[in-house]
């Protein structure tokens, strides 16, 4: 009964058990962005341990602030997050011995497009996710934020502290790198067939 | 790319902004294809469990 009563109650509910030390709130809470956590961080590093790992200590981490977490800010899976994403920084800086917070990628400005490139390039979801692994940092988190975790420009700015059009240009240019990708991608595979 | 959340195909979007056509086609497959071709990935079921565990029944430092 208690079990089948916290599946039903909303957020509000279970962050303000959770808040006053309901561990069953908060395991309610876990249970339904766990996945979303995992998969966002799992996006940014690409490596399941390491996203297993960055999504313990971000509900661990999440637990021990709950009861700051404001109702009228930005949602909950967002707030969640925030946490993970940083945690994933703070990750690669250990890892990479101070280097850039996540993998950059060559920035590329502006549409490159070519008719006859675009229907050989017709793009598939699993070659375009690959890409994706290649883009800097804050183009990455947006993407993944947007299509991965269905976050709003307003909630994405949140998470990132950064206004909704630089959000908004961030991943326009995230999608001109991907296409230059796919483009790049096949002139190799073309240039290689004909070489064969 | 609003609009093609909402359903609307392809062409009817890029009809809107015939001026911005040619720019925005390639765009908007590439959103088209993050839509729908994310690989699903999980958590193994042992870590799920494992961490509900220590989150609904250990004492976490910091409280």
């Amino acid at each position: 009964m208690r079990r089948s009563g916290l599946q039903k109650a909303d957020d509000t509910q279970l962050i303000a058990g959770a808040a006053k030390g309901d561990r069953e709130a908060y395991g309610a809470l876990y249970e339904r962005y766990v996945f979303k956590v995992f998969r966002h961080v799992y996006y940014l590093t690409s490596d399941l341990h390491t996203a297993e790992d960055l999504t313990a200590q971000t509900f661990l981490k999440a637990l021990e602030a709950i009861h700051r977490y404001e109702m009228r800010g930005v949602p909950f899976l967002a707030w969640l997050l925030r946490i993970a994403y940083n945690l994933t920084v703070n990750h690669k800086k250990v890892r990479d011995n101070g280097a850039a917070p996540l993998p950059e990628a060559v920035e590329v400005q502006g549409t490159l497009y070519s008719p006859e490139a675009s229907c050989e390039a017709k793009a598939d979801g699993e070659r375009v996710w690959e890409g994706v692994r290649t883009l800097r940092g804050d183009q990455r988190q947006v993407i993944v934020m947007r299509f991965v975790d269905g976050l709003s420009y307003p909630d994405i700015a949140k998470v990132l502290g950064k206004s909704i059009g630089a959000v908004r240009v961030i991943q326009y240019r995230a999608l001109c790198a991907l296409r230059r990708r796919l483009e790049d991608d096949l002139g190799h595979y073309y240039a290689k067939s004909r070489a064969g | 790319m609003e609009f093609l959340r909402e359903g609307e195909s392809m062409e009817a979007c890029l009809e809107r902004y015939p001026e911005y056509r040619e720019r925005l086609r390639p765009l908007l497959e590439i959103a088209q294809a993050l839509e729908g071709g994310q690989p699903e990935v999980a958590p193994s079921p042992y870590f799920f469990i494992e961490l509900k565990s220590k989150l609904t029944t250990e004492k976490c430092e910091g409280r």
